[in-house]
């Protein structure tokens, strides 16, 4: 057998145990491949896959399905390689309230999503133990997502959030 | 028999060849050419030194002769042949770790109702009920009381895309009895590409005919009646 059948038998074989790899090991090419099939495996969505976002070793999935919004998250795996994170599932939107929303603390990764119910709301704001505020003007549809890391020597929970109209009155405020 | 003119001649026409995998066949079916040839001028009656020579003038020039096997044997085609066997070699020892594992412990693992102390219980049922949560099927098999009041769900579940993976089942849903009773589950259950599982609910009610299990999430629904043998364990 010549020298480039023998790569051409490789590489049909390198296929074949590639396919069986992936699907075997929860690895996908792709994140939103890992997305979908982390949401399908645990019996949620599919969601309406409404923003992505980098975080440091993979993405967040922010998504609407029916009364639920949810931010999966999808991780990097070996450099080009996609697996399941974390927090697949969703929160259940109260729709009594100006601003439903959740959040999360992953391996140093912080994460408060929501949505907003109310159209008046025009920026959400947050702040965090350290005092730090982060704010939001610009929605996904009626989604936001607010990211941040920590640091060891201060405080980086969520302490409050606030929802303002277009004139900066408070709409929304809740503590943690 | 040292024939240092063969020698210089084969490091020279070697030092062409960019796939060093390839130099060592090369080398010996060139060094047999030339051995076979000074054997046929030693043969006509010319001493070694003179036999190598002529060999190696009959072979041709060194430099031509290395360029052209170099390109016969194609350094990237080489190389990515290399690759490629090493690559295949790395899959399949992944593969025989995520795909031989679990089905050496789906073949091998054995039932949990193997566990059941025989001489607790005090019915046994085969089931034979079958739901379908997306890919995911649930087998109910069988239902064991015991004589502690305990009442054990066995069933089993796998992925319909046979080697698909993801998360673990969590929940087979809410657990009550026709009585309205609503049991909280201890489960166990074993690895492998086909799951088996024990659900064991404690202080099952003896007067309870019908063990219902409903699940009601994102939008999935299922509900699985099973009757019991209540006349059996009612005392």
């Amino acid at each position: 057998m010549s020298r480039g059948k023998k790569l051409l038998r490789n590489m049909i074989v390198l296929g074949l145990l590639l396919y069986v790899f992936l699907n075997r090991s929860s690895l996908y090419l792709n994140p939103l491949s890992a997305h979908e099939d982390s949401e399908r495996s645990i019996h949620y969505g599919p969601s309406e896959v409404v923003h992505i976002e980098n975080f440091e070793g993979g993405k967040y999935v922010l998504g609407k399905y029916d009364k639920w919004v949810s931010c999966n998250m999808v991780s990097k795996v070996f450099f080009f390689l996609w697996g399941f994170g974390s927090d697949p599932t969703g929160f259940e939107n109260d729709q009594t309230k100006a601003v439903d929303y959740t959040w999360a603390a992953i391996n140093h990764n912080f994460k408060l999503y929501g949505i907003i119910n109310d159209d008046r709301v025009k920026k959400i704001e947050i702040t965090l133990g350290n005092g730090k505020v982060l704010i939001q003007t610009d929605f996904y549809d009626d989604l936001f997502l607010f990211t941040w890391r920590d640091t060891l020597d201060e405080d980086w929970n969520f302490k409050n959030i606030r929802g303002y109209d277009a004139n900066n009155n408070i709409i929304f405020e809740e503590e943690y | 028999m040292l024939m240092p003119k063969k020698e210089r001649f084969l490091e020279e026409v070697l030092s062409y060849i960019k796939f060093p995998f390839d130099r060592e066949n090369i080398k010996t079916e060139l060094e047999s050419h030339i051995v076979e040839k000074i054997d046929d001028y030693m043969e006509q009656g010319y001493d070694v030194e003179k036999a190598e020579e002529l060999a190696i003038n009959d072979i041709g020039d060194a430099k031509e002769i290395g360029m052209e096997l170099n390109k016969e044997h194609n350094a990237l085609l080489g190389w990515l042949w290399k690759i490629t066997n090493g690559m295949v070699v790395l899959f399949i020892i992944g593969n025989l770790f995520f795909v031989g594992v679990p089905f050496f412990i789906t073949f091998f693992s054995s039932s949990p109702i193997n566990d059941i102390d025989k001489s607790s219980i005090v019915y046994q049922m085969d089931i034979d009920e079958q739901v379908k949560l997306d890919n995911t099927v649930i087998h109910f098999t069988n239902i064991v009381y015991q004589d502690n009041g305990e009442l054990n769900i066995f069933f089993e579940h796998y992925d319909t895309k046979l080697w698909g993976t993801g998360w673990s089942l969590g929940t087979i849903g809410e657990i009550t009895d026709n009585l309205g009773n609503t049991y909280r589950a201890r489960s166990a259950c074993s690895a492998g590409i086909k799951t088996k599982c024990i659900h064991s609910l404690d202080n099952f009610s003896k007067k309870a005919d019908t063990l219902i299990i409903s699940y009601d999430s994102y939008n999935r629904k299922y509900k699985v009646e099973i009757s019991l043998q209540v006349g059996e364990n009612d005392e």
